[in-house]
């Protein structure tokens, strides 16, 4: 038989540098009522995959990690059936922007949303607030 | 690339401009269609691909179930509607397709990637001259998961690729008002197996290019500045997508197709009633949506023409 969780469960990956970040997040949350077991990374993808099968339908899927890792991750959790809003990702500690080039496809990384020269084929690009999840830029 | 008028599908049924979500149902459900630019198109959409591959063709992994759904349909829906120009013939799980238009024929093992070079729908958009859009249909709404897309009227598929389907339409102006967006979503959700929808999209384009991909934006984008009264009539041209969305019965996604037909200005005010359409709809249109269709730039210019042919042939509004 299913057993639904209503959201009360959260598998939590971390790397090793938003470890406390990530371990006071579940001293939070376990004073809310949550479930959390926390994932050190890296962690192997056949590792990821079968710790997301194994959670019970209503789960959620933290990531504590930075671009690539986290993106790995996500694919995976998304393979596993979790839809985007119970995926949740933390946001770099760099404030920087990823701008696609509608040009050329290179994800320039700057620090403000002005105008500014694609850094691979050079041609000047206006920043619009057309967001992909997908290319997170 | 014009297409002669009495092949346009003119778009404006009312004298105003107004989002609406125009769509009809097809009977029979048809996802692609032919005209006489049948071979310069294909021509032109292989020379694109030949030469910008990673910029036309697009795909997710988890889209080769739709792909190969996608590519046996369309096979058969050209073999069943032009027969003598196609066939499509299945022995097992073997297949033989023959354009016999171009002297091609493709053969594959259904489901078996190892019988094809290229992905199905990047087989099958080869001998349509519609551009071919997956949209996976998932539990949390649709989202583009592979696509080939040679006419493209100012997108990026590469951007768009994994994208859902609210965060596509993000550039369209008010397209978010009172969930004007969610409800073209929703209706795309519930069409049927089988079934397939019609609409038009329309926009305006300078010369008769059919490819204005956003990556190309800096060559072809700077042709609106070179409008004047003496060349709009040339220069300009009505763009309409015929847009047809069908639901494959066997993966429940999408197959989004894209037919573009181009018309010059002075080919399209031939027709009294379609001049007449075009200068009321273009009078009233609001500012953002004519920056959006690519007008905003040479609007004076188009108005005055239009207002002095509506003059000469004595047409009162």
């Amino acid at each position: 038989m299913t057993e639904f969780q209503n959201n009360k469960r959260i598998l939590i990956f971390s790397d090793q540098s938003y470890l406390l970040q990530a371990n006071e997040k579940v001293r939070e949350l376990t004073e809310e009522g949550y479930q959390c077991e926390v994932v050190s990374m890296p962690v192997s993808s056949n590792k990821a995959e079968q710790l997301l099968a194994q959670q019970p339908l209503g789960s959620l899927v933290w990531i504590y990690s930075e671009e690539d890792s986290a993106q790995a991750i996500e694919y995976a959790a998304r393979n596993a059936g979790f839809s985007k809003n119970e995926i949740w990702i933390n946001k770099s500690s760099e404030q920087n922007t990823r701008i696609f080039c509608s040009q050329c496809h290179h994800i320039n990384e700057i620090s403000s949303a002005e105008m500014f020269e694609c850094e691979r084929c050079h041609i000047k690009l206006d920043p619009s607030n057309h967001y992909s999840i997908y290319h997170k830029s | 690339m014009s297409v002669k008028a009495e092949q346009f599908p003119f778009p404006f049924t009312e004298d105003r401009y107004a989002y609406s979500n125009n769509s009809s149902l097809q009977k029979p459900a048809r996802s692609v269609t032919m005209t006489d630019r049948y071979l310069e198109e294909i021509q032109l959409k292989r020379e694109l691909l030949q030469a910008n591959h990673q910029r036309c063709f697009r795909s997710l992994p988890l889209s080769l179930e739709s792909q190969w759904e996608a590519m046996r349909r369309i096979f058969n829906e050209l073999a069943e509607n032009e027969p003598e120009h196609f066939s499509f013939e299945k022995r097992g799980n073997e297949y033989r397709f023959q354009n016999l238009l171009l002297g091609e024929e493709e053969r594959f093992k259904y489901r078996d990637l190892s019988s094809i070079e290229r992905q199905p729908l990047d087989i099958a958009g080869r001998h349509v001259q519609e551009d071919l859009i997956i949209m996976g249909d998932r539990h949390d709404g649709l989202f583009l998961e592979a696509g080939q897309l040679c006419f493209p009227s100012n997108w990026s598929l590469t951007f768009v690729l994994g994208m859902d389907f609210k965060s596509i339409h993000t550039p369209v102006p008010g397209i978010t008002h009172k969930d004007f967006i969610g409800k073209v979503e929703r209706f795309i959700s519930r069409i049927r197996q089988n079934e397939a929808w019609e609409r038009k999209n329309w926009s305006m384009t300078i010369s008769n290019k059919l490819d204005t991909p956003l990556e190309t934006y800096a060559n072809w984008g700077k042709l609106r500045l070179q409008v004047t009264d003496e060349n709009v009539g040339e220069l300009v041209h009505l763009r309409v997508e015929v847009q047809r969305l069908l639901r494959l019965p066997l993966t429940n996604d999408i197959l989004f197709t894209i037919h573009t037909y181009l018309l010059s200005l002075n080919d399209l005010i031939r027709n009294d009633l379609w001049l007449k359409r075009l200068y009321t709809t273009i009078q009233f249109l609001s500012d953002d949506i004519a920056e959006y269709k690519g007008i905003a730039l040479y609007k004076n210019e188009l108005m005055q023409f239009l207002e002095k042919t509506l003059s000469e042939k004595g047409i009162s509004l």
